[in-house]
């Protein structure tokens, strides 16, 4: 445990040294601030009703879901680039660097030196997103009196996303160098996005195969549906047309989360990480 | 350090006990049931061309690389349980330490993670005894090539190990501080360490070891003390009727030069010429 908490202090530090917070802090401010300003001129143009060909849509539940599902979609992104590029070189990488070898011959167990790193990078990423997320919620009630129906379950779906991709990363990161590992998350992550897009042609198209293999697809990748489940419990409800809409658009609406959905994402978390565990156990350095 | 016997039983007390050791990368076979052992207060050269195992062996002992067969053990422990890694200090042919951290906080985390309770005076004269005292706060990325393999050594020290193994110690180092490497390995040998060595430079090992093995394609090729190794001497023998070569002992000098005596001949010179280590090392890993 001593051992593990060192090495959890060094990443961290790691971090800190390379200003990872410091540009991270800086920039996602610019963005919470560029936002803000986008909320208010969203909100105010859209006024009270928006006439949508010869629809007459609430201007403030129809603006509200589309931003807060952008803001969404953004933090997922920026909270996987984050979770990448701090994970990608965590064992390979720095083992072909020669970072590792003189770490991983002291008497630190390989499993807890990848378990420590993955949850450093885990917990910092979710706070990121979190933080964001309520930073922006906060901002798009204040601006355009838009709450999220559910105020707490968009942020943990959205952690839960972003932990499920700091494992991925991680885990292949004990057989993939940094540059080929942080190419294979970023397609596995692009995949798993086109793939909840999938879902939704097949549910306007009614074409049950592609709804079959799409939900398949999603449940190898979780952190698609749980994105899908944080876009859900933001969104005020709608009804009728203006439901179909919003849910239309590419960014809001959602999808309703199997009751399943968390236990599986742990599950599906703690498995891999074994996985990687025991490869990274029986691997030559 | 020996060769194995017949009946052989893991030696629990040898600072280093590596017995029919075999290790295989796909096809290729890197090492080939090597055997040796190292005691405390002894210090080893690990010797062999390229190629030869000599980094895989030492990687198996630190625990990086799993063994195919064989057993390898370091203090009694088996090599890569947590107790072998408590017991060594290793210094990596090729390493890098985070370019963030100072000189200091690399010394400082190593002995976090070695346990070590030696905390500042232990940094310090680390550090001061690797020649690095005018530079411990100055970051790792500051460093040439060579303040970083004197850093190296410095962690490999860390928490008074009993078993340290350096993998080309001095291979970026300047001759000053290829002298400091053979003081620091002559101290450890005193106080009671034993040390593992692994080297391309001869000189350098028959300067400072007591025993060397040389491995030549996964197996051990010869071994034995360095005394040993290069005892085989010629002599030159300059009389009235030509020159002549002997394979011969410094102890058999006096019986062949008698012996010409006793033929009558005039013996104008006797030039004993000591096979030095280079010569029993080439001797041992060219192609036969």
């Amino acid at each position: 445990m001593g051992a593990a908490l060192v090495v959890a202090r060094y990443v961290f530090a790691e971090a800190v040294r390379r200003r990872t917070f410091t540009v991270v802090g800086v920039i996602t401010a610019a963005l919470v601030g560029l936002y803000a300003w986008g909320a208010w001129v969203a909100f105010d143009a859209a006024g009270e009703v928006i006439q949508l060909r010869n629809l007459l849509v609430d201007g403030t539940v129809f603006v509200g879901n589309q931003l807060s599902g952008v803001a969404i979609f953004a933090q997922l992104f920026l909270g996987a680039v984050l979770a990448v590029l701090l994970s990608q070189s965590a064992i390979r990488g720095d083992a072909e660097q020669g970072l590792l070898q003189p770490i991983v011959a002291r008497p630190v167990g390989r499993t807890a030196y990848l378990l420590v790193r993955c949850l450093v990078v885990a917990v910092f990423c979710a706070l990121f997103v979190v933080a964001a997320y309520a930073a922006i919620s906060v901002i798009t009630g204040l601006v355009g009196d838009y709450w999220p129906r559910q105020p707490i379950m968009p942020a943990v779906y959205l952690a839960l996303a972003i932990v499920v991709i700091t494992a991925l990363t991680v885990a292949s990161s004990v057989v993939l160098g940094m540059t080929a590992n942080g190419i294979a998350v970023f397609l596995i992550f692009g995949a798993g996005l086109a793939n909840g897009m999938l879902v939704g042609i097949g549910e306007t198209t009614g074409a049950q195969g592609l709804q079959d293999a799409a939900s398949i697809i999603a449940w190898a990748l979780p952190f698609e549906p749980l994105y899908q489940a944080a876009v859900h419990a933001s969104a005020q409800q709608a009804d009728g047309l203006v439901a179909s809409v919003i849910q239309a658009g590419p960014f809001s609406g959602g999808r309703e989360p199997s009751p399943w959905l968390v236990p599986w994402a742990l599950t599906y978390v703690a498995a891999t990480l074994t996985v990687a565990a025991t490869v990274f156990s029986r691997r030559d350095l | 350090m020996a060769l194995r016997l017949a009946g052989y039983a893991p030696d629990m007390t040898a600072a280093l006990d590596v017995d029919d050791l075999h290790k295989a990368f796909g096809p290729i076979e890197a090492l080939r049931g090597v055997s040796l052992r190292v005691e405390a207060g002894q210090v080893v050269g690990l010797l062999g061309p390229n190629g030869a195992g000599k980094s895989t062996l030492v990687k198996v002992l630190c625990g990086l690389v799993r063994p195919s067969a064989g057993s390898a053990r370091v203090s009694g422990h088996r090599a890569g349980s947590t107790g072998a890694r408590a017991s060594l200090g290793y210094l990596a042919e090729l390493f890098r330490f985070p370019p963030w951290l100072s000189v200091e906080e690399v010394v400082a985390f190593h002995q976090q993670l070695a346990g070590s309770r030696g905390g500042q005076a232990e940094r310090a004269r680390l550090i001061e005894r690797v020649g690095m005292g005018h530079a411990a706060s100055r970051r790792v990325d500051a460093l040439s090539k060579g303040m970083q393999q004197r850093l190296g050594i410095a962690q490999a020290l860390v928490g008074e190990p009993q078993v340290v193994i350096l993998d080309e110690p001095t291979s970026a180092l300047d001759p000053e501080g290829r002298r400091m490497v053979r003081e620091l390995v002559a101290d450890l040998r005193v106080e009671g360490r034993a040390v593992l060595l692994s080297s391309h430079l001869l000189a350098e090992v028959e300067q400072v070891c007591d025993e060397v093995v040389i491995l030549r394609r996964g197996e051990v090729a010869g071994s034995g003390s360095v005394d040993g190794l290069a005892s085989e001497h010629t002599v030159t023998i300059v009389t009235g009727s030509g020159t002549e070569v002997h394979v011969a002992a410094r102890a058999d000098v006096p019986g062949l030069v008698a012996g010409y005596v006793e033929r009558g001949e005039e013996v104008f010179e006797v030039r004993p010429d000591v096979n030095r280590l280079e010569e029993a090392y080439l001797d041992l890993v060219e192609d036969r």
